[in-house]
Order: structure tokens, then C-alpha cells, then sequence
């Protein structure tokens, strides 16, 4: 593990850019229709649980790696298999989003480049950050953090002084019922972005006030769920839920109806600083996962070491996972949450939660036999 | 120290292939400007595609009068079986690329609009370049090869003056539509809700229009103005609506502000005349016995503008007179211009998706045949007010004071 300290406010600062990163530009839970932002609020909802249940078993191992605390709950063995799976599982998701980045460049802007060059100079910006280590990722969040905002509310005096908004594409609220709105929370929106969280686990051993952290985490969740929601509530009262359905980048639609006094328009821009500045460090923050579980899992001293393999790795999986864009938005709403998403982000955490209460209270139980002896 | 500076200078100039950005450059000099884009269907069936291009040289600005020789924009045309297939041909005769992000026009004309504008809408909602912001025009009484050939005096780039006259005609006195692309789209993808669009018509002679000399006189041989709304059904036109029929379409669409509203007044026909400066129209659906009515709520604030015979403006009876008079006039004229969508069968005013807001699960049982059964046979309540604030700079009008 490297030795770093970050501060809790640090922390808050990474967990918000890294849950708005793709969620904000993708059309989330846009089966619910107009009642998406539902889905989003629901999603956030069990996000807190998620992450309690993170910070849960947090408590129990403060000190540890990831590494360490799977075997420190599973031995030695079952502990170095699944901490290799969640190592693939993070470099699998890093190159995900990579790909999500590059295609989303190619898509709005670039359709000339070739999608190799978008993923090798993203990746090596990535790789660049990494190496720098999780202190110099987390200054990078603090400055970005402003700049996000400044964007953000601009956007949306834009967007309110353009006249866009008609809140009556909200209604009607929960037409066909709430199931709709629980399908594409329990498919999609818990997952991600809520439930990537679980990536955190090798960042928050290095927070310096530990006992801050549930704070901060929850927090953090708190402000970029309700800024999700707040997004698409702006996105289907201005577009309308059909149009959602029908775009790839909902955000980019709404933000290219910004009509305000014959001048400013065309402001596609706020779009790409959103895609490149949150695509960065939800890419980042899943490599530098894996960087860190791989060096502990194959004993290399200094995880800087693992970055240019393991950079080289998601660079070529990023474009090797699907062939066209379809095909990759297809696996990443059908097939990754079932397959993935829910075993590595709901099903394993709790079960290692169970485990190491059903532990802890044997140990207690030896202690008081141990104790009148 | 020296091993380090040969990296860093590596560094730097490994940088320079990275950071300028000309992988996929397009220099000002290589593109065309598309300022206005026309579709018109051929009687073979391929499309013919009518591009506006604008000659940035030949547009005089603020700094230097005059500008270049020549006519501000030139037309390309090419056919296609799809529109896209029209976009490729029309590379073929254009020297530079065709620009389409500051196309804000899209025209097509009438006998094409009849004939369906879904298969036109397509390839421009998907386009990277192409806002959906653009306008979407009808030409009236022609193709929109026509209206897009002729030049206009002011606004030197047609489409410009296309936008604005449609823009100014609609919010400042009403009965004419300015509808974006993305409006019109969510109009075919919205229950309960037919799409209502402007046109643009040609007077005088278009092959004078086209001449740079016609516009050397005051009196044009060939102009454009704004005309009257088209109804769209099912994505075909099926119908015109004008005057006082079509400003109740843009007064209940809440895209008319200002008007004026005429009235006779002691048996002297359009005696007085108000102007309007603001709008409000409130429309409610409501249920009534498992029935849905619509309430119509509309209040306009105006001032005296014109008085033709004698009155006694600051008479708090007479004015309440007049108030009382223009709402029931504006009633009777909402009225019939609701009555007369009712007998096309189309609901442009959007009242089956205010119904389908407010009462979801009553609407999935009429959503069915909405525009045949539903809204043909709607029951509206309509309720006016008017509010006559001031009469500008005199009161009572010199018909008072004749000798």
C-alpha cells in the first residue's frame, strides 16, 4: 500500500467527481421514462446502504489493504483469489469507462480519430496521474471540484434564462406504477454509479481521520445523487422523456437547445469538459484500485511498478471488449450488472459482512470463556 | 542533470505531435457555411436537396459598408434517393465541405409536406453538425427551392431574415408559427398532441427574385413573408389555418404576446382598437362525470391604441363596457378557432397531452382514435379577460372634441 494520507475532505471531494463521472453524461435509469430521476433518487438511496455496508466493514480492518482484509476474512488462499478477482474486476471496469470516454469523444466531436489514439492519450494521462500517486489524484479532484460547479450553475442559468424548462414533460409522475422505476433502479442505477463505490476500499485506509470518513462518503453520495437527479430532472423537463430515450447523451441534447439572446449558443463545450474531466477520474480512480490490489497480490515492491503493464492492459481491453458502441452499451446494461455489478458490489459484501460478525462474536465468546480461566 | 534535460527535452517534442490538435482539421477556407437547407421531393421520388451557402464576403458588416460584389449567398442543389444520399451529391459539385452547424432553416415544400416529412426529419435530428434548433418552415404555394433562391433586402442572408420574420410575426401579432426541429420531433413523439408549423410564402416573381438587381429597388419584384399555419397529421400536412382561427392557435400555444384586437362600438364597425402586451393563458383539464372538459383561462392586458369615434376613455363605466365587450369577442374567436380544429380532428393545442399529465389512468382508456373521438367531441370552457390598463398618451380621442 502506498503511503499516502488524505484528508476526509479529500475524500468527499474524490467520491463526488468519481460518481458524477460517466453517470452525468449517460442516460441513466431512462427506462423509467419521465420518471428517471426517481430511479436516480431511489439509486442513491440504496447507495447510502451500500456504502454503510462498505464503511461497515471498514470499521473492522482500518488498517488493512484490501488485500489484506479479504485474507485477514477468508485465509490466506481464498483471500488471494478474490482479491484477484476484484482486481480484474477493477482494470475490466477501468477499461469500460475508457471505452465509454473514447466513444463518447468519437460519437459528439471527433468522428476522424481513430478510437485508439482518443483511449492511448486519455490512458496515458491516467497512467501519468496514477504513478504521482492517490495524493496528487485527490489535489487534482479539489481544484476541479470548484470548476465543475462554477460549470454547472452557469449551465443552469443558461438553461433557466433560455426558457428551456417545462416542467410539464414531469408529469405524469409514476404513470404505469413504481415498477418501472424499481426495474431500472435494481438494474441499473444501484450499480452504477452508487454501487462502484466499493472501489474506495483502497483508498480509505489512507484518510488520515478515519472516523470521518462515513461522514464524508455519505455526504459526498448525498450531493452528486441529488445533483444526478437534479440533471435529468433539468434534462427531461427540457428535452422531454422520449428524447432521453432516443439520445445517447441526454446532457449533450439539453445543452445544445441553450438558445440565449441570439449569441450564446452551441455551448457543446460544457458537454466535453464534463466527459473529459469526470471520464478522468472515474477512470483513474478504478486502475488505481487494481494497480494497488495487483502489486499486493503478486508481491511487487512499489505498485508504480504494476501502472505501465497494467496501463498497457486497459488501453488494449478498452478497445478489445466490444467491437462497436451498441455492442459495448449493450453488455454494459445487461450483462455486466448481473454478471458483476451485483456479486461484486451487493452479494459478496454482505456475505464478508456476515463472516466477519459471525467471526467476531466467536472471538468474543473465547474471550469470556478465556477470561474467568 | 544532462540525462534529464535530454528527457525532458524528448518529452517536449514528442508533445508537439499531441498537442495541436490538426488530426481532423478543417481550415475556414475549406468549408462551406450552409445557412438554410430546402427538401423537395421529386416526382421520380428522390430528393432534391437545396442548400443555402453563404458568401461571407459578400455580407457588408457594421465596419465596412458595401461588402464584396455579388450576391450574399449561392444555391447548390443535388438529388438523392435518401436526403443523406443528397448530401453526399451535393459534395460533388461544392469545391469546399459542407458545413451544416449554422444551418438554421430547414425548408420543405408544400406538395412534399403532403406527401410526409418523416423521412426527411431523420438524418438532421441524428447529424452532428445540424442543430435541432434550426427552424423548420414549410414553403406555402411552392417548393422550397423557390423561396430559398430569392434574396432579400435588410436581412442580407434569406435565412436570417426567414427566422426573424417569422420570430417578430409570432410573438408580436400572432396567428404565425416559428417551431424548432426538436419542438416538431417531440410533437410525433408526444401522446395527445399534433404538430403545428409556420410557413413562408413567395409574392411576385421568382425568377426576379433571384437577381441581385431586384434588390436595387424599393418596391421588390419578389419577397418573402410569413403566412399561415400548417397543420400536420400523422407527419403529413393536411391543412392551412390563417387569421383570427390561426392567432388562437399561437394564444393558446402561449407563443403570442403582443396583438391587436379590434372591435365595433356603437354601431361603427372597428371603432377602437387595443393593443396587447401580455398574454396569460391558463388551460386546466378537468373530469366531469369520468368526462374530461378543458378550462381556458386567458387574460389580456392591453392599452386603448386606437379610437375612432367618440368615447369617454376615463369613464370607469364606459371602459367596463369595452372590457366586457373584448372578452366576449375574444371568446367567441377562441371558440371558433377550437371549433374549427375540432372539425379537422386535430389536436395542435396539445389538450390530450394536458389530459394524459393530469389524469394518466383516464387517458390510456381514450388515448385511442384521441383525435377522431376524444378531442373532436371535447367540451371547452372558455373564459376571457381583459384588462385595458391605460390609452396611451391622450384620453378622450378629438372625435370627442369635433367641431
Amino acid at each position: 500500500m502506498e503511503k499516502a494520507k488524505i484528508s476526509p475532505y479529500q475524500l468527499f471531494v474524490m467520491i463526488f467527481m468519481f460518481e458524477l463521472g460517466s453517470a452525468l453524461l449517460l442516460a441513466i435509469g431512462s427506462g423509467a421514462k419521465q420518471d428517471a430521476w426517481l430511479a436516480i433518487l431511489g439509486g442513491m438511496c440504496m447507495g447510502f446502504f451500500l456504502f454503510y455496508l462498505y464503511y461497515k466493514i471498514f470499521t473492522f480492518y482500518p488498517d488493512l489493504s484490501p488485500v489484506q482484509s479479504l485474507q485477514a476474512v477468508y485465509g490466506k488462499f481464498l483471500g488471494w483469489i478474490f482479491g484477484f478477482n476484484f482486481g480484474i474486476y477493477f482494470l475490466y471496469l477501468s477499461a469500460r469507462v475508457l471505452r465509454d470516454f473514447g466513444e463518447m469523444l468519437i460519437i459528439t466531436s471527433y468522428p476522424e480519430f481513430p478510437l485508439f489514439i482518443i483511449n492511448a492519450i486519455m490512458a496515458f494521462c491516467i497512467i501519468y496521474a496514477v504513478k504521482k500517486g492517490i495524493e496528487v489524484i485527490a489535489r487534482t479532484g479539489e481544484i476541479f471540484f470548484i470548476f465543475y460547479y462554477i460549470m454547472a450553475i452557469t449551465g443552469f442559468v443558461l438553461i433557466i434564462v433560455s426558457r428551456l424548462i417545462n416542467l410539464n414533460h414531469l408529469k405524469p409522475v409514476l404513470e404505469s406504477g413504481v415498477m418501472p422505476v424499481l426495474k431500472s433502479m435494481i438494474t441499473e442505477t444501484i450499480y452504477v454509479p452508487f454501487g462502484e463505490t466499493i472501489v474506495f476500499f483502497s483508498i480509505l485506509p489512507l484518510v488520515n481521520h478515519s472516523k470521518k470518513v462515513k461522514i464524508a462518503g455519505l455526504s459526498a453520495i448525498l450531493l452528486s445523487g441529488t445533483n444526478l437527479v437534479f440533471s435529468m430532472l433539468i434534462n427531461i423537463s427540457v428535452i422531454g422523456a422520449e428524447t432521453i430515450q432516443r439520445s445517447p447523451f441526454p446532457l449533450l441534447s439539453t445543452i445544445r437547445e441553450i438558445q440565449f439572446a441570439h449569441f450564446l449558443e452551441r455551448l457543446d463545450v460544457f458537454f466535453m469538459i464534463a466527459l473529459i474531466v469526470g471520464g478522468f477520474f472515474k477512470v483513474t480512480l478504478f486502475f488505481y484500485a487494481a494497480c494497488v490490489i495487483f502489486t499486493e497480490l503478486f508481491k511487487v515492491d512499489g505498485y508504480q511498478k504494476t501502472v505501465y503493464p497494467l496501463g498497457f492492459i486497459m488501453l488494449c481491453a478498452s478497445l478489445m471488449i466490444a467491437s462497436t458502441y451498441a455492442e459495448h452499451i449493450n453488455e454494459g446494461l445487461k450483462v455486466v450488472p448481473i454478471l458483476f455489478h451485483f456479486p461484486a458490489q451487493v452479494a459478496f459484501p454482505l456475505l464478508s459482512l456476515l463472516i466477519i460478525l459471525w467471526k467476531e462474536r466467536r472471538k468474543k465468546k473465547k474471550q469470556q470463556k478465556a477470561s474467568p480461566a | 542533470m544532462i540525462k534529464r534535460q535530454i528527457k525532458m527535452a524528448a518529452v517536449l517534442l514528442l508533445s508537439i505531435f499531441m498537442l495541436t490538435g490538426c488530426w481532423s482539421h478543417k481550415e475556414l477556407t475549406d468549408i462551406a457555411f450552409v445557412s438554410a437547407i430546402g427538401v423537395d421531393r421529386l416526382e421520380n421520388g428522390k430528393y432534391l436537396v437545396t442548400y443555402q451557402i453563404v458568401n461571407s464576403l459578400n455580407i457588408p458588416n457594421g465596419m465596412q459598408l458595401g461588402g464584396g460584389q455579388g450576391p450574399p449567398v449561392t444555391i447548390y442543389q443535388a438529388t438523392g434517393r435518401t436526403v443523406q444520399e443528397a448530401f453526399r451529391n451535393g459534395g460533388q459539385e461544392i469545391s469546399r465541405r459542407l458545413y451544416f452547424s449554422h444551418a438554421n432553416v430547414l425548408m420543405v415544400g408544400e406538395e412534399t409536406a403532403k406527401e410526409g416529412i418523416y423521412p426527411i426529419l431523420d438524418v438532421l435530428d441524428r447529424h452532428k453538425e445540424f442543430r435541432n434548433t434550426a427552424t423548420f418552415v414549410i414553403a406555402r404555394n411552392c417548393k422550397a427551392e423557390d423561396i430559398l433562391k430569392v434574396l432579400t433586402p435588410i436581412d442580407r442572408v434569406p435565412a436570417n431574415k426567414i427566422n426573424k420574420t417569422l420570430e417578430y410575426a409570432q410573438e408580436g401579432s400572432g396567428g404565425r408559427l416559428k417551431i424548432s426541429m426538436s419542438d416538431l420531433i417531440s410533437d410525433f413523439t408526444t401522446e395527445g398532441k399534433e404538430a403545428a408549423v409556420g410557413s413562408i410564402k413567395l409574392i411576385g416573381d421568382p425568377e426576379k427574385g433571384k437577381m441581385q438587381d431586384s434588390l436595387n429597388q424599393t418596391a421588390l419584384s419578389a419577397y418573402l413573408m410569413s403566412s399561415a399555419i400548417g397543420i400536420i397529421k400523422n407527419g403529413k400536412l393536411i391543412g392551412w389555418v390563417d387569421g383570427n382561427k390561426a392567432r388562437v392557435i399561437t394564444w393558446l400555444l402561449k407563443k403570442t404576446n403582443i396583438t391587436s384586437l379590434t372591435l365595433d362600438w356603437n354601431h361603427h364597425p372597428d371603432a377602437v382598437d387595443i393593443r396587447t402586451i401580455k398574454t396569460n393563458v391558463d388551460i386546466k383539464p378537468v373530469m366531469k362525470n369520468g368526462k374530461p372538459e378543458m378550462n381556458i383561462d386567458i387574460t389580456f392586458q392591453g392599452q386603448l391604441y386606437e379610437v375612432d369615434v367618440p368615447m369617454k376613455v376615463m369613464d370607469m363605466k364606459v371602459i367596463d363596457r369595452l372590457q366586457k365587450a373584448y372578452e366576449k369577442k375574444a371568446e367567441q374567436q377562441i371558440y371558433a378557432g377550437i371549433r374549427y380544429m375540432q372539425q379537422e380532428k386535430c389536436d395542435v393545442f396539445g389538450f390530450g397531452q394536458m389530459i394524459h399529465q393530469q389524469y394518466p389512468k383516464q387517458w390510456k382508456k381514450m388515448k385511442n382514435h384521441w383525435n377522431e373521438k376524444g378531442f373532436a367531441n371535447l367540451k371547452v370552457n372558455v373564459h376571457s379577460n381583459v384588462i385595458i390598463s391605460n390609452s396611451e398618451l391622450r384620453t378622450d380621442p378629438f372625435h370627442s372634441n369635433l367641431k
